[in-house]
């Protein structure tokens, strides 16, 4: 799906390791922020790794090149990411 | 007995590219926008799974939810980056994004903490009005919004 408003830039929140993210959680990457990302989980339990996590895209910008929803991610676990909190959820219908 | 019905005939899972929007007809996953797990194998965006996999009719496919319908709490809620396996026959319908997500920065630790978190009270028998008062409100499963699809 399609995203805009990645960040606003009146907050400056901390910076987090992306293996501190919980599931269900959005964020950006530090290196890549436009697309919006959550950990990948199976049954709501995290992947594990040891050096590297996964993630999901599930939202692009339209300056994400190369980048689909549903894209797996792989992650350093120590990976600078940015918490986001979806502000207005998307709208589907449905294909004709 | 005089019968009418209209049969409806859905897309297949099999069917939907890396990066197409969906939702299962059901039974898993009805409340979901899904999208196929794909990865990228430097040549190109593919399905996770081999073309001999998907082509199998008994085979599975691997979804990932990317967004919900319903809230946290609430019937057939799945968190985005749930990953399921689907048959790879499963109906479903195929969504267009009419509007986009919208997506601000969380407040930082320092503020988070300063919320003051208020207790819950809770009392199955006690009237509305007593759990009103007490700042705890009430979810009504019946919502006609619930049982109904897109």
């Amino acid at each position: 799906m399609h995203a805009t408003a990645t960040a606003s830039r009146t907050i400056n929140p901390a910076f987090i390791a992306a293996s501190n993210v919980r599931p269900g959680q959005h964020f950006v990457q530090q290196v890549s922020p436009s697309e919006v990302l959550v950990p990948l989980s199976y049954a709501g339990a995290p992947t594990s790794g040891d050096e590297y996590t996964w993630a999901v895209v599930v939202a692009v910008n339209p300056e994400s090149q190369g980048y689909i929803p549903g894209q797996l991610v792989k992650l350093k676990r120590s990976a600078l990411v940015r918490p986001v909190r979806e502000a207005r959820g998307p709208v589907f219908a449905l294909e004709q | 007995m005089k019968a009418t019905f209209r049969v409806v005939d859905h897309p297949l899972l099999l069917e939907a590219t890396p990066g197409s929007l969906f939702t299962p007809v059901g039974p898993d996953l009805v409340e979901c926008v899904c999208a196929v797990r794909s990865c990228d194998n430097g040549m190109g965006i593919e399905h996770a799974r081999s073309n001999r996999q998907l082509l199998n009719a008994s085979g599975t496919i691997e979804v990932v939810v990317i967004a919900c319908r319903v809230s946290p709490g609430e019937p057939e809620f799945f968190p985005a980056g749930f990953t399921m396996e689907l048959p790879s026959v499963a109906p479903i319908h195929f969504l267009t994004q009419t509007a986009p997500a919208q997506f601000a920065a969380t407040p930082s630790n320092s503020a988070m903490s300063a919320v003051r978190v208020m207790p819950i009270h809770t009392d199955p028998w006690a009237p509305d009005e007593v759990l009103r008062s007490a700042g705890a409100g009430s979810a009504n499963l019946t919502r006609a919004e619930l049982a109904s699809r897109l």
